[in-house]
């Protein structure tokens, strides 16, 4: 990482006074920046100051500012090196939970079938997939234990519904999903998604060796 | 009127609807051979029969249809019967224009004319069809409103087509490598000329200008009668809504043809390296769900996919609430009629309590110096003398307890209390013989 003049000049820019400030609250709390919505001005801003900003955030804070894309399209964020958490270390983390990595991997999964069309989901697509999928017997055991049920009650749906409602609402935040309409869980999933596949790239990309070393080990 | 309107519609549904398969089958095959001419508009019971064997046939049906109950459900609505003829049977208006329906559906005939020529007879609004309101409602009435069905049949074949080739470039990520270039140029192929369609059908709309404008012109025909001008109003707004309607959906479909064609492009480039990965995607996908647990409603990944983290630094600005007291009357505490005498009374009290404790701490105080001095102390003479001077037996017991607490645990000096040999003062009164003596000295 290069070491440009500390003084960061760049933060004296007409833009900056305008930008700074609401890029720096939403990206230090996770959030993923993409040219969409109410996002689309500091996406301008990131991409006019990417240098500045990046090493910015590298002086001070000691974390990256990343810039990657899902095809094509671009998007920003904060991000730990290797070893080091620089400044943001106890609790200025944020744990990716299980049940996040789930939904997450099968957003990314939509997203990439999705190549040709509008990435909108909504909550009948989700129950689709639940109730009628190739994995409907394997989803069914994860969120009800029981696989072998014909149908489950109204309540165990609504409560895997409000279970799914909290998750995306989280990925609002991070920028990986857009709402569309949050009451009928109608939402359109982000190029950001894409972050899920790079926090978890040795395990994809050695999934074969993963899975024959589990099944060797079971047999 | 309209609940009634719905009633009737609910008591006659099986007769105005075709209740099964094999009713509108037939229906449609009978509509289809009259079209043809291979049966006549007025049909015998022969062709009835005729054309029911055959559906018959087509749904490969064991049981024959009885054709006197489907003659009977379409009676009502579906055909009309003349007397004293060998080909009683004609089909209504009603039953020809639903066959119609259903067939520019499967197979839309519109598709075959073309848009252009059917717009430039049809739509276009002459000096004439404004000249008063009732040819107006006429134009509207009935060219408008055909060029309308027909405008609204194409874009809606065009966005089904566009919707099925899209869903279908999806499946090309699955295919066998070899065989998906040859695929992709096919699918490139498709989406030009479904967008060439698309650049025809928004510029054949081009003229729909000079109708809007040409029926703003007739404002001034028709806004000095009431009637007229409501009529005038309803029908050009529905006019412009139905255009601007038009411009969305065909501009949807152009966005979703380009976007197809950007992404298929760039597919061209990484084709293999995108299969892969999302197989891979799907494979991890597919792990995680196989190996992932549910305790006690807890769901846990399996133990060798690691928890990950990412930088979060929330803020929060504490805000001290703003309490808007505005008009509040303080609360004053009730006055009340002060008791002097008691008051008095328990001023005096307090005071007798405090003057004995200050005596007890000061014969306390005397008897310390002189042990600190190495005296020993008698404690019967003093407290004869601590009760001649106070005049009451409180003071000299108090100060009692009051020494044995204070050199009961004190290394430097002894108490001993004689139970034997009892000091007695007064008959009320019976005390041990106490003495203090001083250890150092």
């Amino acid at each position: 990482m290069e070491h440009e003049n500390k003084t960061f000049e760049f933060l004296n820019e007409e833009s900056s006074k305008r930008y700074f400030a609401e890029l720096d609250f939403a990206i230090r709390q996770g959030r993923h920046i993409q040219e969409y919505g109410k996002d689309y001005k500091i996406y301008k801003y990131i991409a006019s100051y990417y240098k500045h900003l990046e090493n910015y955030y590298y002086s001070l804070f000691g974390i990256y500012l990343r810039k990657e894309n899902n095809d094509q399209l671009f998007y920003y964020f904060l991000d730990f090196g290797d070893d080091d958490k620089g400044k943001f270390t106890g609790s200025r983390s944020l744990e990716i939970s299980d049940k996040q990595v789930i939904i997450a991997i099968l957003l990314l999964n939509l997203y990439k079938e999705k190549f040709f069309e509008d990435k909108e989901i909504r909550w009948r697509d989700i129950e689709n997939i639940f109730e009628n999928s190739e994995q409907k017997k394997l989803w069914q055991t994860l969120f009800f234990k029981d696989g072998s049920k014909r149908n489950y009650s109204p309540p165990e749906h609504e409560k895997l519904k409000e279970d799914i409602l909290k998750i995306l609402k989280g990925f609002d935040k991070l920028g990986w999903i857009a709402w569309i309409d949050k009451s009928e869980i109608h939402f359109e999933i982000m190029p950001s998604i894409d972050r899920i596949a790079k926090l978890y790239k040795n395990e994809i990309t050695n999934i074969d060796t993963i899975s024959t070393y589990i099944n060797a080990e079971r047999n | 009127m309209k609940k009634d309107y719905l009633e009737n519609i609910a008591q006659n549904y099986d007769l105005l609807v075709p209740k099964d398969k094999e009713t509108l089958l037939l229906l449609i095959s009978l509509a289809k051979k009259i079209k043809s001419g291979e049966i006549e508009q007025e049909f015998s019971q022969h062709d009835f029969e005729t054309s029911l064997f055959e559906t018959q046939n087509i749904l490969q049906r064991d049981e024959s249809i009885q054709f006197e109950n489907i003659s009977k459900r379409l009676s009502q609505y579906f055909y009309t019967t003349i007397k004293d003829t060998e080909t009683p049977y004609q089909l209504t208006v009603y039953a020809r224009e639903l066959c119609d329906l259903i067939e520019n559906q499967i197979e839309p005939e519109y598709a075959k004319l073309s848009l252009r020529q059917t717009f430039k007879r049809t739509l276009p609004l002459t000096d004439n069809d404004i000249l008063n309101i009732e040819n107006f409602e006429y134009w509207f009435k009935i060219q408008f409103t055909t060029s309308k069905k027909i405008i609204n049949a194409h874009i809606e074949n065009l966005q089904r087509f566009v919707d099925s080739q899209i869903s279908e470039l999806g499946s090309v990520l699955k295919v066998e490598f070899e065989n998906v270039k040859d695929k992709l140029e096919a699918f490139l192929q498709t989406l030009k000329k479904v967008s060439e369609k698309s650049e025809d059908l928004t510029e054949t709309l081009i003229f729909k200008t000079d109708i809007i404008k040409k029926i703003q012109t007739a404002e001034e025909i028709f806004k000095d009668n009431k009637a007229d001008w409501e009529k005038y109003i309803t029908i050009q707004n529905e006019v412009t809504y139905f255009f601007e309607n038009i411009d969305k959906r065909v501009l949807a479909i152009n966005e979703k043809i380009q976007t197809a064609r950007i992404r298929l492009k760039s597919l061209f480039k990484e084709l293999r390296y995108k299969r892969q990965y999302k197989i891979k995607l799907e494979k991890f996908l597919q792990y995680i769900l196989e190996n992932s647990k549910n305790e006690k409603g807890k769901i846990t990944l399996p133990i060798n996919i690691l928890k990950k983290h990412i930088p979060f630094s929330k803020q929060s600005l504490s805000i001290i609430p703003n309490v808007d007291f505005g008009d509040i009357s303080p609360i004053k505490p009730p006055s009340f009629k002060i008791d002097e005498k008691f008051e008095q009374e328990q001023k005096v009290k307090a005071e007798l309590i405090l003057k004995k404790q200050e005596s007890i701490a000061k014969w306390i105080g005397k008897i310390d110096k002189l042990l600190q001095s190495g005296k020993n102390i008698d404690y019967s003479q003093w407290f004869n003398l601590i009760y001649e001077e106070e005049k009451q037996y409180d003071i000299p017991v108090e100060v009692c307890y009051g020494l044995i607490e204070k050199y009961s645990k004190d290394e430097n000096n002894k108490i001993t209390i004689n139970k034997n040999s009892p000091y007695i003062k007064k008959s009320e009164i019976v005390l041990w013989n106490m003495k203090i003596k001083p250890l150092n000295f």
